[in-house]
């Protein structure tokens, strides 16, 4: 429970790519940076991917390997579905964080149980909805990289949050993001590969 | 004589003083379970407790509406911090925070104690394995950070389950961080008073402390002026019917006076007149709220309310006094020719409501003995002081143009007799129709509370997820382990009807403290150290957990084996121990628990199945509905009340023939009163479909009050001036009586509405019918022809 942040975190960065692959159409050459990619994520109403997911966490020996679908509609429903290596669902809908395991035990939780998070995760949902302002309430945004191969370095604010994160990082291409990191303070780290279905 | 007269004035103006020390002292409640029953059954006792003290009682519902979300959820953080700090409330929930850190650290702490999954299967090999397999699940899929910290030290995952089920198992809309509405249009807070439901001067003090905060904080937010707060809850409706019954009786009151004493002073043209006509009605009124006061120790608004009743029919005794009133023998005259007749009036209505002092409602037994009294100390100041304040000889000369007029109509009014009584028999066939469903068979019917708030109420209860307060389970046992012991076993049974799908939840005590017996098992089933980790080394093989990494788990059990059980103390500081408090009470040297259900579907085989785990002798365990409940208890009421009234009528009639010695006299009595007691039942049902039991005991104050009018008829002798004065005194003492009631009908309270309504039309019916049926009036118009030529 207490670390529920960062479910939201695995959740919804992931889902950044998504969105850019529904307006990946950047037609013209004006500058590229973070007014014009967070302004074409704004016109994203739905759309859907493949996955693959990697953990590498202390806790386990080996890493921990996922795969399947993501899922997205403006302006706050969010959904993971696992196919590999077993059906699970992993869903975001208003405050809510809940998933369905594959024995069907179901698990839920609320952003307004664990305030610091709340903070979080509407910097990320203000993300999705290419939302600049907002998003910059909660993070230190840093963009480098070309039109054909950018990155997003979101670091977090709030320090409590830092205790926990040290950075997200996305990367992609055009509107089209390829990939993203989440490292955490304590050494774990994921990455997921993103294929969007319209590339 | 004149010195009789000082003795008796001095003996007046000292008991009035005197019953006004007593009254002054006496407290006026508003509690509307004054109107609940004394001597109920042990269900009814329960449904009397909770609906005065019980936790749902003490539920204060919130809803922020209006302006934007952001400003909604601005108010809802600063409301419900200010509020946690105010020792008026026990509990503040607006979302925010969820399960407290307190609690959390209970949880977390004592984990292999209260969940109720731990058992020897669940920590041997294969059982370690599951929950293994389990974790590794849940760290691949994106609840991964929320088990990462946790799992090494509850693999089992026993402390993620009971956040669960403490949390409570409702799906909360939480927006901008808090509570809200599914259609995101209100912002809800709950809120717990530390008062009870019937304390309505600390509820009405809740209330203040909300409305003053929520100002503060809507200026304190942007946009925040646009909002506003609904605020609803059992004790909030008792603040406002109090607030109301204290408006209405009073403006409505105070109306109906200005209006009878505008009347009189038009009638007697003397402020002296008037102050004395008001004499019996004010120390009548005096004594009985003193007697009530000394016989109960307070007295219920509405006995007030009825103050009325009085001034409906002891002003009439002045009124038949002075009115009466001629030139030779002035008032003495009068009086010695009205005595036998106001006697006899009074002792009829003193004996309709004698009936009412046998009611099972302490409100209608109050009214009774206030009536009773007032009515005997009214009569005694009319007979014993009123001719000695009179001034001497007083004659009421003014002649009413209309005097002459209205005694032949009243002559006249016998050729309406056939019709009066075919339209008695159509009311009398009207009311047969609907005699299927005469009455209103929902307490709520009696409820003072507006069908608006009672929305508001039924929205808010909606947008929460309250539990519906229909079911309840209700355990008792002598001490509070084994009470524990036998909500455990409720559980159980009520666990199957979950699984059977005829529940969709309960709350228990049990699940925040389990009884000593229960916690000593779960921890006999925990393995020694030894044991647990040699299990753990056999299911973790060939799965990719580093070994050394659940440490923390054998520490924590180990360290959970020798802690030993919990008790109450362990509970201190915690939201839980509220909750725990709420559903547990001691109540004369016996441990009551409440446990409300969800969704309860069918409730008979389940009563079977709890009616199976009360087994043992000393503990008990029962399945209330709180709407049959309380339904019987009506129906119960208006059986009683239908009762009391028929024997009121009974005793009436018994008194009327004692005093006549002749069936016919009494028969000439009582006609008007069961013809206008039908046409009266029949308008009402005309009017609203249904009878209350309110318009039950409106029906008695009607016989009461008409019988006067009929007396007086049946007395016969009006001809001439004075039987002008007669039919004048009784039109104006009918007209004071119709505004006064008239007046209370305005109101929306059920009670003062039917009450008020019942007694308006009846008595106006009762003098109608009275001159038409009398057969005396008849001969009496042809005596009065005679006269005229004489």
């Amino acid at each position: 429970m207490r670390a529920a942040r960062n479910v939201v975190l695995s959740l919804c960065v992931p889902l950044l790519p998504v969105l850019c692959a529904g307006s990946a159409r950047a037609a013209d050459d004006a500058a590229w940076g973070v007014e014009p990619l967070m302004a074409k994520l704004q016109q994203v109403k739905s759309a859907s991917a493949g996955f693959v997911e990697r953990k590498y966490l202390r806790l386990l020996m080996q890493r921990l390997e996922t795969s399947g679908r993501l899922s997205y509609v403006a302006p706050d429903w969010l959904q993971k579905v696992t196919t590999k290596p077993a059906l699970g669902t992993f869903e975001l809908r208003g405050d809510t964080v809940s998933s369905i395991q594959r024995n069907g035990e179901r698990y839920s939780v609320t952003l307004g149980e664990h305030p610091e998070i709340a903070a979080l995760v509407e910097g990320l949902r203000s993300t999705l909805a290419g939302d600049l302002p907002t998003l910059q309430r909660y993070y230190t945004i840093d963009f480098q990289g070309s039109r054909a191969n950018w990155q997003l370095r979101l670091t977090p604010l709030d320090t409590t949050v830092r205790e926990k994160v040290d950075d997200i990082l996305i990367s992609g291409a055009e509107a089209t993001l390829k990939r993203v990191e989440v490292h955490e303070q304590d050494g774990d780290r994921s990455e997921m590969i993103i294929t969007p279905d319209d590339s | 004589m004149m010195s009789r007269g000082r003795c008796a004035i001095g003996l007046w103006l000292c008991s009035l003083v005197v019953m006004i020390g007593v009254v002054v002292d006496t407290p006026f409640t508003s509690d509307m379970s004054a109107f609940l029953p004394r001597a109920p059954t042990p269900e009814q006792q329960m449904l009397v407790d909770q609906l005065r003290d019980g936790s749902a009682s003490r539920l204060i519902l919130l809803g922020i509406e209006g302006a934007t979300p952001a400003a909604r959820a601005g108010i809802s953080r600063l409301l419900a911090a200010q509020l946690r700090e105010n020792r008026e409330f026990v509990l503040i929930d607006n979302g925010e925070g969820g399960i407290g850190k307190a609690d959390q650290n209970y949880v977390w702490r004592n984990r292999y104690v209260l969940s109720p999954a731990v058992n020897a299967e669940r920590f041997s090999v294969a059982g370690l394995r599951q929950a293994l397999e389990r974790d590794l699940d849940l760290l691949a899929s994106g609840m991964e950070p929320l088990v990462k910290d946790s799992i090494v030290h509850d693999p089992t995952g026993e402390a993620l389950n009971l956040g669960h089920s403490f949390a409570g198992d409702m799906r909360r809309e939480i927006r901008q961080g808090v509570w809200t509405a599914k259609d995101g249009r209100r912002a809800l807070i709950l809120a717990q008073t530390r008062a009870p439901g019937f304390d309505i001067d600390a509820q009405e003090q809740a209330l203040r402390a909300i409305r003053q905060t929520f100002t503060q904080a809507q200026s304190a937010v942007p946009e925040g002026a646009r909002a506003h707060l609904i605020v609803v809850g059992p004790g909030i409706f008792g603040v406002k019917t109090r607030a109301e019954m204290k408006h209405d009786v009073s403006l409505y009151s105070t109306a109906a006076v200005v209006v009878i004493v505008a009347l009189l002073l038009v009638l007697y043209r003397s402020l002296r007149v008037l102050m004395l006509t008001l004499a019996p009605v004010v120390t009548g009124a005096l004594a009985g709220l003193a007697a009530v006061g000394l016989w109960s120790g307070f007295v219920h608004g509405i006995t007030v309310g009825f103050g009325v009743t009085l001034i409906g029919e002891s002003v009439d005794y002045a009124i038949y006094l002075f009115v009466q009133s001629k030139g030779q023998g002035g008032t003495q005259a009068s009086l010695a020719r009205i005595w036998p007749t106001l006697r006899l009036g009074a002792l009829v209505s003193i004996c309709g409501f004698f009936a009412m002092l046998f009611s099972s409602f302490t409100g209608f037994m109050q009214l009774g003995i206030f009536t009773i009294v007032g009515l005997s100390v009214a009569l005694g100041v009319t007979r014993f002081i009123l001719p000695h304040l009179m001034p001497p000889g007083f004659a009421w000369t003014r002649d009413v143009g209309f005097a002459p007029a209205l005694l032949a109509l009243v002559h006249r009014a016998g050729r309406l007799r056939l019709p009066l009584l075919l339209l008695t028999a159509g009311a009398l066939v009207f009311v047969g129709l609907h005699s299927a469903d005469l009455w209103q068979n929902e307490l709520a019917s009696m409820s003072p509370i507006s069908a608006a708030d009672q929305k508001l109420d039924r929205d808010l209860r909606r947008d929460m997820g309250a539990p519906d307060v229909r079911y309840l389970v209700i355990a008792s046992a002598p001490d509070r382990d084994r009470l524990l012991q036998v909500c455990e076993r409720t559980s159980d049974v009520l666990q199957t009807l979950i699984s059977k799908g005829m529940l969709s939840g309960y709350d228990t005590p049990n699940r925040y403290l389990p009884s000593a017996k229960t916690q000593l098992a779960r921890l006999a089933a925990l393995p020694d150290r030894a044991t647990l980790q040699n299990n753990l080394a056999q299911a973790l093989a060939g799965l990719p957990f580093s070994p050394a990494a659940f440490t923390p788990f054998l520490d924590d059990v180990a360290a959970a084996k020798d802690d030993g059980p919990l008790n109450r103390a362990a509970l201190a500081g915690t939201m839980v121990a509220l909750k725990f408090d709420s559903l547990l009470t001691e109540r004369e040297g016996r441990w009551v628990a409440t446990m409300p259900l969800r969704d309860f579907a069918e409730p008979h085989p389940a009563a079977a199945a709890l009616a199976a785990a009360s087994v043992s002798g000393d503990s008990h365990v029962e399945l209330l509905d709180l709407k049959a409940e309380s339904d019987h208890l009506l129906r119960r009421y208006r059986h009683e009340s239908l009762l009391l009234a028929s024997c009121g009528s009974l005793v009436i009639a018994a008194l009327l023939f004692a005093y006549f010695r002749s069936l016919k006299q009494t028969v000439v009595v009582l006609a008007p009163l069961i013809v206008s007691s039908i046409m009266t039942v029949a308008v009402l049902i005309f009017e609203r479909g249904q009878l209350s039991i309110f318009n039950v005991f409106g029906l008695l104050l009607v016989i009461a009050v008409g019988s006067n009018y009929c007396l007086f008829f049946q007395r016969g002798d009006l001809q001439g001036e004075h039987g002008g004065r007669t039919v004048i005194s009784l039109l104006v003492a009918n007209v004071c009586t119709v505004v006064g009631f008239g007046a209370l009908s305005i109101s929306r309270l059920p009670v003062l509405f039917d009450i008020g309504r019942t007694v308006a039309i009846g008595t106006a019916l009762s003098l109608v019918a009275a001159a038409i049926l009398t057969p005396g009036l008849d001969s009496v118009r042809g005596a009065a022809q005679p006269e005229r030529g004489a």
